[in-house]
């Protein structure tokens, strides 16, 4: 079977990756916003520096004197501080004056004039760090060669500052996208969740224990459970009409085949005779037709039990009596406490047919025994009921034959011949079986066994 | 011997009634279950052909009212559908035997011979009293052997006292039996049948009990038990 797609899958993923997407443009964004102030304020703060430096340093003819006014920042003083500033001749190559926070690091002096007054340039700290350094050239009126103002500063609060930001982000946006997958989740699973309730009520009308979609469905859904009840209420109404048009035809028929049976007025008798026979067969048609016609499309209905001992005794009681003349003792063993998981005229039907099968044949005795069963792999509990008759018996090889339409075994008894065949098709009905075997009685055991249940001592079903 | 009829269909009714009289039996018919409720209630039969499928009230509730009234005459139910659940509620309502539509006339008429004298106690199809024989199944009276004729009168107060042989029959009872109810009863015509099968099979067998009415039996046996 091919896989088939799921309309869930489809959201859950899709959602997924534009949250994915968006979240990780978003955080991009978020975080160059935040760094790029920041890295502006350090570099602003370096030029602010420089121009300091600038400001405070005096040309003289033999040097420069510098710091003529303190530049009131104490990370100049502070052995590798991270910020340094550093005072170097362009022309005769040297450097005149430095920080005392750069001890022995020196900034490199630019070999190559470039046009550029001022330069930003990355450098390697003293202790391996990463220096954003701003060199200004200056020369001044009167003074000879030019000359290169620098200060560099450790990015390294600022880029722990970066880091530390994009690490919360991270960590939020990650929750944030994660909380939107689960009301993604939450959402698509309960928003489809009516479809799961259709798929529910739908097995439950297979299933014969309702018989239309019943609950509130929302608007979109709506439509559909709409139409499925009206499909359904159609079929029902067309299998009605049909057991109808079947009932009664049959019907119909019975009183035309009764004047049949008894028209007394026959020119011979042998003609009688033939048209008794006939309308004697058309009945036992009719009776199984009519029985046929009953269960079509009448899932069984699985919330009906019917229990076993009352209907037992039902029957035999009423076959005994119907046999009294013979003297047919129709016997019960076991029964109490169990019960057949489907309708009481279903099981009447089979039983009576099975007790009278039995009764015709024995010669004093029928005995009914009903047991329940653990059966492995057809679903819960099963009964049997085997009727038993201490009759002549039907050898093994023939009874095969016994469950043809209108075969009867014997001919020398009255019956339609369609018993059997009946008990085995009401059985189908309802996943049983019916089966024949040697009896303890010597005679034919006719053994049904169908759906069952035990019938807990308060009343509660017990599967 | 007098059988109520209980069956909507006309046509059936019909059938079974003029059967039923060809047999010498009384008929009495109904329609509906009302009806036929109401005849088996008031009057005596013995033996009621009761459908299943009757209209203003079905034939399970008319037995199951007439049995909780202790109605207790045989019933032979007619189904319908031949199902075993029809029988089963017939049968727990009080039936005694059933026929299943459509029947053979024959079937019903033996079922009814049979119930009338199984209620009677009788277990075979032969009555005897003396070396008087009357088998139900053909009608057939012989004595020692020789056939008797009897008209349908004296063969009914026969039958009659025969399936109740050894009790004592009243006049009423009988004549109720014996009629039908367009017949102007006349209870010393009674006494007339019984003068004439007296002649016909002995006179010594049928006894007439002062005040009680008429007895059947065999003066030579042994006294059967009461």
């Amino acid at each position: 079977m091919p896989r088939t797609h799921s309309i869930a899958r489809r959201l859950v993923a899709a959602a997924i990756l534009w949250i994915a997407a968006t979240l990780i443009a978003g955080g991009l964004l978020l975080s160059n916003l935040f760094q790029s102030p920041l890295q502006d304020a350090f570099e602003q703060r370096l030029s602010f520096l420089l121009q300091n430096l600038i400001s405070v340093t005096e040309f003289k003819p033999d040097g420069i004197i510098a710091e003529r006014r303190p530049l009131g920042e104490p990370r100049f003083l502070a052995q590798y501080s991270g910020l340094y500033w550093q005072i170097s001749r362009l022309d005769e190559p040297r450097i005149l004056a430095r920080s005392r926070s750069m001890w022995d690091f020196e900034i490199a002096i630019a070999s190559s004039r470039t046009e550029a007054k001022s330069r930003r340039t990355a450098l390697e700290g003293p202790l391996g760090q990463r220096l954003i350094v701003i060199e200004h050239m200056v020369s001044e009126e009167g003074v000879p060669g030019t000359y290169t103002f620098a200060v560099a500063a450790d990015t390294a609060e600022l880029v722990s500052t970066i880091e530390e930001f994009n690490l919360t982000l991270i960590w939020s946006l990650g929750v944030l996208g994660i909380g939107l997958v689960m009301a993604v989740l939450a959402q698509v699973y309960i928003g489809l969740s009516p479809l799961k309730r259709i798929r529910v009520a739908l097995a439950d009308i297979r299933g014969g224990r309702k018989e239309r979609l019943e609950g509130d469905f929302p608007k979109e859904v709506l439509p559909l459970a709409d139409e499925l009840n009206g499909l359904l209420e159609h079929t029902s109404q067309v299998l009605a009409r049909a057991r109808a048009h079947v009932g009664n035809l049959a019907h119909a028929l019975k009183t035309p085949l009764a004047v049949l049976t008894n028209e007394g007025n026959a020119p011979t008798k042998e003609i009688a005779a033939t048209v008794g026979l006939q309308a004697e067969i058309m009945r036992r048609h009719i009776d199984h037709h009519l029985t046929r016609a009953r269960a079509i499309g009448q899932a069984p209905l699985l919330r009906s039990q019917t229990e076993l001992s009352p209907v037992l005794k039902a029957v035999a009681r009423t076959l005994g009596k119907i046999y009294q003349d013979r003297g047919i003792a129709v016997g019960i063993e076991g029964g109490d406490g169990l019960a057949f998981r489907g309708e009481q005229h279903d099981l009447e039907e089979m039983l009576g047919n099975l007790v009278d099968n039995g009764c015709k044949w024995a010669r004093s005795e029928v005995r009914l025994t009903a047991e329940a069963h653990t059966s492995i792999g057809s679903g819960g509990l099963q009964v049997s009921i085997s009727v038993d008759d201490d009759g002549p018996g039907v050898a093994a090889d023939l009874r095969d034959g016994l469950f043809d339409r209108g075969h009867r075994g014997d001919e020398t008894k009255p019956g339609s011949g369609l018993g059997l065949s009946i008990v085995r098709d009401i059985a189908a009905l309802y996943g049983g079986v019916v089966e024949l075997a040697d009896s303890p009685l010597r005679g034919l055991r006719a053994k049904l066994t169908l759906p069952g249940a035990v019938i807990e001592s308060d009343g509660r079903r017990g599967n | 011997m007098r059988v109520l009829i209980v069956e909507d269909d006309r046509d059936l009714n019909r059938q079974l009634a003029t059967a039923l009289r060809g047999e010498n039996y009384i008929v009495d018919v109904a329609f509906n279950g009302e009806e036929g409720h109401f005849l088996g209630d008031t009057e005596s039969y013995d033996a009621v052909v009761l459908d299943l499928g009757l209209p203003v009230m079905d034939g399970v509730s008319v037995l199951t009212r007439w049995r909780a009234e202790s109605r207790d005459m045989p019933v032979l139910i007619l189904t319908a559908r031949d199902t075993w659940s029809e029988k089963v509620a017939g049968f727990d309502a009080g039936a005694d035997d059933y026929v299943t539509k459509p029947f053979r006339v024959e079937e019903v008429l033996a079922r009814i011979r049979a119930l009338i004298r199984r209620a009677a106690g009788h277990a075979s199809a032969e009555l005897s009293c003396g070396n008087v024989r009357l088998d139900t199944r053909t009608g057939r009276v012989t004595l020692d052997g020789a056939q008797v004729k009897l008209t349908a009168h004296e063969y009914k107060v026969l039958s009659y006292l025969m399936h109740h042989r050894d009790q004592v029959v009243s006049r009423t009872e009988l004549t109720e039996h014996i009629y039908d109810q367009e017949f102007d009863r006349d209870s010393n015509t009674i006494e007339v049948f019984i003068g004439r099968l007296r002649r016909k099979i002995g006179s010594n067998l049928i006894e007439t009990v002062r005040g009680l009415g008429y007895r059947l039996t065999d003066p030579s046996a042994p006294e059967a038990p009461k």
